[in-house]
């Protein structure tokens, strides 16, 4: 945490809105990331983040400032996720309702945004095969740079059961990009195997 | 090929951990050999960059102030709430009251005759007991006024005037502050 959100967030915990407001205007795109990636719809993203900013609020004074703020922000916005998904058990939805893509200073022309789209859906896909905690370790590893310890800290489990959930996550990611393209991941034979992993 | 054969370089393949160097000669080794693995290896380096160059994606403009005011609405509900629970314990409470004052009453409600008959004696008793009081104090004073003369009232009147004036000063001189000489 920066040491102007630790101001930020000393002012949040003695209730001031407006302080807090600054918060929600510095973390309102991780946060929202965080929900899209998990709920894959834009609105219920909305929804969730707009509850995670409000749970906070309520629970500001019970933060421990020991923790760093965007973690804490995080696990309330991915446990509530988690439920969400558990009680709706992700029911399909339309990957043509993209979500507000990142602007680029340079607009972007129409082969740009079409092959974004085609990411996204691509992504959203191996996002989808994964269970909601597993996948939120996966947005949490992926997106957030977080630690195997920060992701435990954020889920409330142990290191191993956070390497032990990533493992099981690339897994069954790799496994639905090989069914979804054959020919993928075949690659010449190379006795210095230039086949890239994130092992090497 | 079983998937134990497979074993352990699924396991490094998918580990994050870096390899010793014999092992990554005998990963290397296996991935010329293995068509399985390969295709794990190269579909986990496309799933692993798909992610990482994944965008981070923002909420619709105005989220803050979208965000303000569900705050606002939230505190509205939180008290329309409040005052609802206030009203509900309210009307709880009165009704308990009412119902334990019906419980207390039912007996007199259903036949109140008894009830009126000995709040009529009390009351009687009250006024009789008052009267024969009032009598006595009379009795006692026309007693005191026939033994004491004029002159002794005289006396005693004095006497309760200087004594009056004695605790008058004395009072004075004991709540007045005192000095402290060093």
């Amino acid at each position: 945490m920066q040491d102007s959100d630790s101001i930020w967030v000393a002012r949040a915990r003695r209730g001031d809105a407006d302080a807090f407001s600054h918060l929600v205007e510095t973390y309102q795109r991780p946060v929202f990331n965080l929900c899209y990636r998990m709920l894959n719809d834009a609105g219920d993203a909305e929804d969730a983040a707009q509850e995670t900013f409000l749970r906070a609020y309520k629970a500001m004074k019970d933060y421990d400032e020991s923790r760093p703020f965007p973690t804490w922000l995080l696990s309330i916005a991915a446990h509530y996720c988690i439920d969400q998904m558990r009680k709706r058990r992700m029911a399909i939805v339309s990957l043509e309702d993209l979500p507000y893509m990142e602007i680029s200073d340079d607009a972007p022309g129409p082969e740009t945004t079409l092959s974004r789209r085609e990411e996204q859906k691509r992504v959203q896909l191996l996002l989808e095969t994964l269970n909601p905690t597993d996948r939120v370790a996966v947005i949490m590893y992926y997106w957030y740079d977080f630690s195997y310890d920060e992701i435990g800290e954020a889920l409330a489990l142990s290191m191993s059961a956070v390497k032990s959930r990533l493992h099981r996550a690339r897994l069954s990611m790799a496994q639905e990009w090989i069914s979804q393209q054959p020919q993928a991941g075949l690659t010449e034979r190379t006795r210095h195997g230039e086949a890239r992993s994130p092992a090497f | 090929m079983a998937k134990l054969d497979h074993q352990p370089f699924e396991e490094w393949l998918l580990s994050e951990d870096t390899l010793a160097p014999e092992d990554l000669h005998l990963l290397q080794e296996h991935l010329y050999s293995c068509e399985d693995c390969r295709r794990l290896a190269g579909a986990l380096g496309e799933v692993d960059r798909e992610l990482r160059t994944a965008p981070v994606l923002h909420p619709a403009p105005g989220f803050v102030s979208r965000w303000r005011t569900r705050l606002v609405a939230e505190r509205l509900e939180q008290q329309r709430r409040q005052t609802l629970w206030s009203m509900v314990f309210s009307i709880g409470g009165a009704m308990a009251l009412m119902a334990s004052m019906g419980v207390l009453l039912y007996p007199l409600i259903r036949s109140p005759m008894p009830f009126l008959l000995a709040m009529a004696y009390q009351l009687t008793s009250t006024f009789v007991f008052a009267g024969a009081i009032g009598g006595a104090f009379v009795t006692v004073m026309r007693t005191i006024f026939k033994i004491i003369s004029p002159t002794q009232w005289a006396a005693i009147l004095v006497a309760l005037t200087s004594l009056g004036a004695v605790w008058v000063v004395a009072m004075h001189r004991l709540s007045s502050r005192r000095r402290v000489i060093q």
